[in-house]
């Protein structure tokens, strides 16, 4: 009978302690996913302001790059290239306002008639005027496309510019993308409750009652 | 217990909900400016910024620069012919008005395909800020998605590159007659013609002429 109800008294015992046991094992594993959430969400907001630091990187070349090709600015290069290639494509001796008549030219002439000479420089001043023509023609053509600063080989500078920062801007958001990845990779810590010890001690020291208080009902306690 | 189960679990799917209604919220961030940023690349580009004028300016100094020379080679063809009718004794004939009709029809004809060609030119010049447009757009998305290649707004603008006219000078425009051929044909009709006074004037029909056929344009 007393073996009985000290096996009663140490089962009850036991299933406390394992209670307690499970009790803190469910604390440990909300404290763990706590710890993981806390980290997961540093690990996303800081790889977040990394992202949009990135992005206005990129988003400033592009804004930079789109600015100088509106309209106006465009029209305005192409007349500074106009200018430019006038000027340099320009022969020397077509410089001046006057034509240079060389003497090469006057070779022969030096004893003819004034009207002879006047009819050359007209001709030469024609032929001057043409070439002037001409050049303003090629030069307004070439600003529009393929000369050094034309239009077409200035956008294409600045899309370029632009576009290495925009592609190192994304090869960076990829990498940083990608670590955050392998930071969402990390799982909470998993907290497992073993089989507790008092549960064996409990389960053993309640048979124990269970027979104790079994062959204690059958005995006479009058002997 | 049961209680404190279900709290972890509550914990986990609140954190998850979180997550999703962030990326939604920057989902949305990021159309906006899809969407944004692609209104400020039409406007810029569809605006009256690039307007006729622009492209006028171009056409008219191809065209210039082309039916100057035109014009120039053109004058020195009919001085040519003019001398030459002359040596040949045919400044006023039929044959000389033929030469003459023959040198402007040239004329034309080359100044069609002048036109022709500038039209052609300003197109492609239209095809290239069409081109600057899409490289906007496609810096567009390759800043606002990493994943898009950048490699592609550079290529989209150089293959749609103005197409540029010829700006050597031209070659020669004019097939020149061989107008001395024409006159030695007709100083033997005219020959004929005075051996021959029944047949009259009226019978009197323009020389064939011959191109040289080796100097085309």
């Amino acid at each position: 009978m007393l073996m009985g109800v000290i096996g009663a008294i140490g089962s009850i015992g036991s299933a406390i302690a394992s209670s307690s046991a499970q009790a803190s094992a469910m604390r440990k594993q909300e404290d763990a996913n706590a710890q993981w959430a806390a980290y997961q969400k540093r690990a996303r907001d800081e790889a977040n302001v990394r992202e949009e630091q990135l992005r206005q990187q990129a988003e400033a070349a592009r804004q930079n790059t789109l600015g100088e090709l509106t309209p106006d600015k465009q029209k305005a290069a192409q007349d500074t290239e106009q200018q430019r290639l006038q000027k340099d494509i320009t022969p020397v001796n077509l410089q001046g306002q006057q034509p240079v008549v060389g003497d090469e030219l006057l070779a022969g002439l030096k004893g003819a008639a004034p009207e002879v000479q006047q009819d050359l420089t007209a001709r030469i001043n024609s032929a001057s005027q043409d070439a002037r023509k001409r050049i303003a023609n090629l030069a307004t053509i070439q600003s529009y496309g393929d000369s050094q600063f034309g239009l077409q080989n200035r956008a294409q500078d600045l899309f370029n510019q632009s576009g290495q920062t925009i592609r190192l801007a994304g090869d960076e958001r990829q990498g940083n993308l990608a670590a955050l990845g392998v930071a969402e990779q990390v799982e909470p810590a998993k907290i497992t409750t073993t089989p507790s010890p008092f549960g064996g001690i409990a389960s053993s020291l309640a048979s124990l009652a269970g027979k104790g208080l079994t062959s204690g009902g059958v005995q006479s306690p009058f002997g | 217990m049961g209680g404190k189960s279900g709290s972890s679990n509550n914990q986990m799917l609140m954190f998850e909900m979180q997550q999703a209604a962030e990326a939604k919220q920057k989902e949305a961030e990021r159309q906006a400016r899809l969407e944004q940023g692609k209104g400020a690349i039409d406007q810029l580009f569809n605006s009256a910024g690039f307007d006729q004028a622009f492209y006028d300016k171009y056409k008219n100094a191809e065209l210039s620069n082309a039916e100057d020379q035109l014009q120039t080679q053109f004058d020195k063809q009919a001085t040519q012919n003019r001398y030459s009718l002359a040596r040949a004794g045919l400044s006023r004939s039929s044959a000389a008005n033929q030469v003459k009709a023959d040198l402007s029809s040239q004329k034309d004809f080359q100044d069609i395909g002048f036109r022709t060609k500038a039209d052609q030119d300003v197109a492609a010049l239209r095809s290239g800020i069409q081109g600057q447009q899409q490289a906007a757009y496609n810096q567009l998305f390759a800043t606002e998605d990493p994943g898009v290649a950048a490699e592609s707004a550079a290529g989209a603008i150089k293959s749609s590159a103005a197409a540029q006219p010829t700006l050597q000078p031209l070659g020669e425009l004019f097939k020149p007659l061989v107008i001395g051929s024409i006159s030695a044909g007709q100083n033997l009709l005219d020959q004929y013609t005075a051996n021959n006074p029944s047949i009259g004037s009226g019978s009197r029909r323009a020389p064939a002429v011959s191109y040289t056929g080796d100097n085309a344009a």
